[in-house]
This record gives structure tokens, sequence and C-alpha cells, in this order.
């Protein structure tokens, strides 16, 4: 769709399309392999919807929802994406939680977001305090899963960094090259990087264009988030709120960071770091002492902060 | 030496309490220390800042001691931290840090509204 014509750059190719309620887009460093690219991505992406959405009736953690009280044998692709939840949950202390489900929900975020937008603002709803990653039961021996009743999932946040993750190492191997997979704007890559890196915009929306955005970084391997607080948001009642809930309250977390950006080994690695710092508020500074991560973190009032070596644009 | 050796008058008060504030600080950054040197925090002000963000003047901001100070105004302020980094100088990097490019960007990475 998209070649970088300058003669300076690496000429790149680029495929995107709509899948998982987001923009997934595919760059790839030889044009001969970007519909096999595409292709592969799909696949992965609708694998991924049939797996872990939440909105479909038909996905396989509809399946616990409804047996939830009872272990569910599930697939390797829905087991491995509640592990890596999990995982996120006990590594931030709770603030990455996937039993955010009906929180979630009771915000009026039921639906795609297109459908949430199109209705009338809900009324609120009574929120509270979600029941906790530690209820939820994993088995890897049997891969079953087990949640209380009446709790729902919501893998959003790190579902979709896997999907990401698994798609371009998928990519690379299959057209035996470098690859970039963003998908709503996180980032993974894998095999050769172009001369440089992959560049990278950085900006509170994703559909920023290459011109507009705030910065630009290089990155040569694993991946790069950004969670954001402004965008992704929706009415309820009088009051905007926005897909980033606090496990704590159940409701919408209050901005104190407008966007933060991380990288990471993966897009997994760096996708925890930025939802956690957009739950954790102001203290996200000294928590984020404990993750071996770069951070952009834009405040509320525009102050950057950057963190582990994040790089700042020179002054002048 | 004796021990009070100034004359009990408001202002010698002041200076002892700011003293004990400046004290306190220390006291805060030494316990704190280990997060200053496993991540350096600094900050500037963002190119697309609201007005509040530019061209105010000295502003400390900081979380749990890793204070990081930003004087002067707009995109043209310095940065430093409090163990004496500068700008995007002297950081305490990553494995997986990213660099500034000059390449227009592949993708953008920011909220995703749909």
């Amino acid at each position: 769709m998209t070649c970088t014509t300058d003669t300076h750059e690496p000429v790149l190719a680029t495929r995107s399309f709509r899948a998982i309620g987001t923009t997934a887009t595919v760059v790839v460093q030889d044009p001969a392999a970007a519909d096999s690219a595409e292709r592969m991505l799909a696949a992965e992406l609708e694998a991924f919807d049939l797996a872990c959405s939440r909105f479909r009736e038909d996905s396989q953690l509809q399946v616990v929802h409804a047996n939830a009280g009872s272990s569910v044998e599930v697939g390797e692709l829905l087991f491995e994406a509640l592990r890596v939840a999990l995982d996120a949950a006990e590594r931030t202390g709770g603030a990455v939680d996937p039993t955010i489900g009906n929180a979630i929900a009771a915000l009026g975020y039921d639906a795609d977001l297109g459908e949430v937008h199109a209705r009338p603002p809900a009324p609120p709803q009574a929120l509270g305090a979600v029941a906790g990653y530690m209820h939820v039961q994993l088995n890897p021996r049997t891969r079953t899963v087990r949640i209380p009743r009446g709790v729902r999932l919501d893998l959003g946040s790190t579902a979709k960094a896997l999907a990401a993750d698994r798609a371009v190492t998928r990519i690379a191997d299959g057209i035996g090259g470098g690859a970039l997979v963003s998908l709503g704007g996180d980032v993974a890559v894998a095999g050769p990087p172009p001369t440089g890196g992959w560049a990278v915009g950085i900006a509170r929306e994703s559909s920023t264009p290459a011109g507009m955005v705030d910065q630009v970084v290089a990155i040569m391997h694993g991946g790069l988030a950004s969670s954001a607080t402004a965008v992704r948001a929706w009415k309820v009642g009088d009051r905007q709120v926005h897909h980033i809930v606090d496990p704590r309250t159940g409701d919408s977390v209050a901005p104190y960071w407008v966007l933060v950006s991380a990288t990471g080994t993966s897009c997994v690695e760096a996708n925890i770091v930025t939802t956690a710092s957009i739950v954790w508020g102001e203290q996200a500074l000294g928590r984020l002492a404990g993750f071996d991560q770069s951070v952009r973190l834009v405040r509320f009032d525009g102050k950057v902060f950057s963190v582990n070596g994040w790089p700042l644009e020179p002054t002048t | 030496m004796s021990p009070i050796d100034q004359p009990n008058t408001p202002e010698n008060r002041d200076k002892a309490r700011s003293r004990l504030r400046t004290l306190t600080r220390g006291a805060i950054f030494a316990a704190t220390g280990a997060t200053v040197v496993i991540g350096v925090v600094v900050s500037r002000d963002h190119p697309g800042a609201g007005s509040t963000g530019k061209g105010a003047g000295a502003t400390t901001s900081g979380s749990s001691g890793s204070v990081s100070t930003s004087a002067g105004s707009g995109s043209s302020s310095s940065s430093s931290s409090n163990t004496g980094s500068t700008g995007n100088t002297g950081n305490t990097g990553s494995s997986s840090s990213p660099s500034i490019s000059q390449s227009t960007p592949t993708v953008t990475s920011g909220g995703s509204s749909g």
C-alpha cells in the first residue's frame, strides 16, 4: 500500500486493514513478501479473535464465562493469553487485571467501540472493585481454566500485544526477513531490522500522520507500546470515561498520564508497563524503577518524563 | 560546642526549620537512592503541551524521591535529574532503549481510538 521513497531510507512495504476492533499493519522490507505477510497477520488475528474476544458469542472466552465456577478446557491460544494476562497482573501488583470484564461492561464498553459511540450516553451504573486475578485458576497440565461465578474477563490489554508478538514472529519466519506488526499502535518487530532500525512515531493517537508526531524513535528488536487516556473514550451520563480501568475501583482511571509509551523485549513487556503506568498514576515514576524498560510519560499538563533511558529530543 | 549557640529568635527558628526540611529531603533521597540508580527520570515540556505546560517557570516534580526538575520554558528547557545527568545523556538505559530517529516513521504508536 505504502512505500517509503526517500533515497536515504530503506524501501518498506506496508499493508493495513481493520481487525480485532483496531487498525492492523504489517511492514516488511521485501515488497514481494507483503501480500504473504498480510495473509499471515490476518490469519493470526482471526485466531485471536475467536479465542479471546469478549464481544463474539462464539469465542472460547465466552465458553469460559458460560461455565464460570467450573474448570473448562481451552485451546492453546486462549490458555497462552490467559497465562500472559495473569503474569502481567502478578508483576504489576494487580494494576493490569484481566477480571475487569464486568467493570468495563458496566462502564458501557460492552461492544466494539464503533457501536458504543453510536449509542446515546448510558446512565451510570454502580461500580466496585473487581474480583481479582488471583481467583483465576489455570492448570497447564490439563490446559483448563476456572473463573469464579459471576466473573468476566477482559484480555484486551495484553492479548493485543501478544497477538502482535506472535504474528510478527510467524511472519518474519515465514518470509525469511525482517517484519513489523502494529495493532493500533502496539508494535512488535522481528528478524533483521532496516538500516537505522524500525522508525516509530510517538503521538497521542496512533492515527497521527507521520509528519505530525511528537517524536520519532527507532527500535531494533522487541516491541514498543503506548497507552493513552484521551482516546478509546466514550460518555457515561455526563462524564467521559476511557478503556483503562482501575481494578481497585472498577472505574475508568483518572487521567494523570495522557500518554505512556514504553519499549520492551516484546510488545507484551512494553504493554504491561504502559497500561500499569496509567493505572498507577502519580506513583508510576517510582514503581517503574522495578522494570528494566525505557518509558516516556506525558503528564496531564504536557510535561514529558523519561525513565530508564528513553531519549528526549536534544535541547536547542 | 554548645548545642545552643544562637539566640531563640523567630528568624533563627525559621532558619532551623529550613535546615530540618533540607535534611529531611536528603534522608528521603538517601532512602530511595536505589530508585534513582535504576531508573533515572528526566522531564521536559511536551511539544504539543497544553497551556500549562508551556512558558511555565521553574518547575519541580517528582515521585518517590526520583525528583526531576525542569527550569526554563517551552521545548527549549533543559532538564536535569538529581543524579546530575541532564537532558537525554547520562541516563541508565535498558537493553531495549530506543534511539532518536531522523527517518520517516513507519507506523505511529499512541492511543488507539478504534
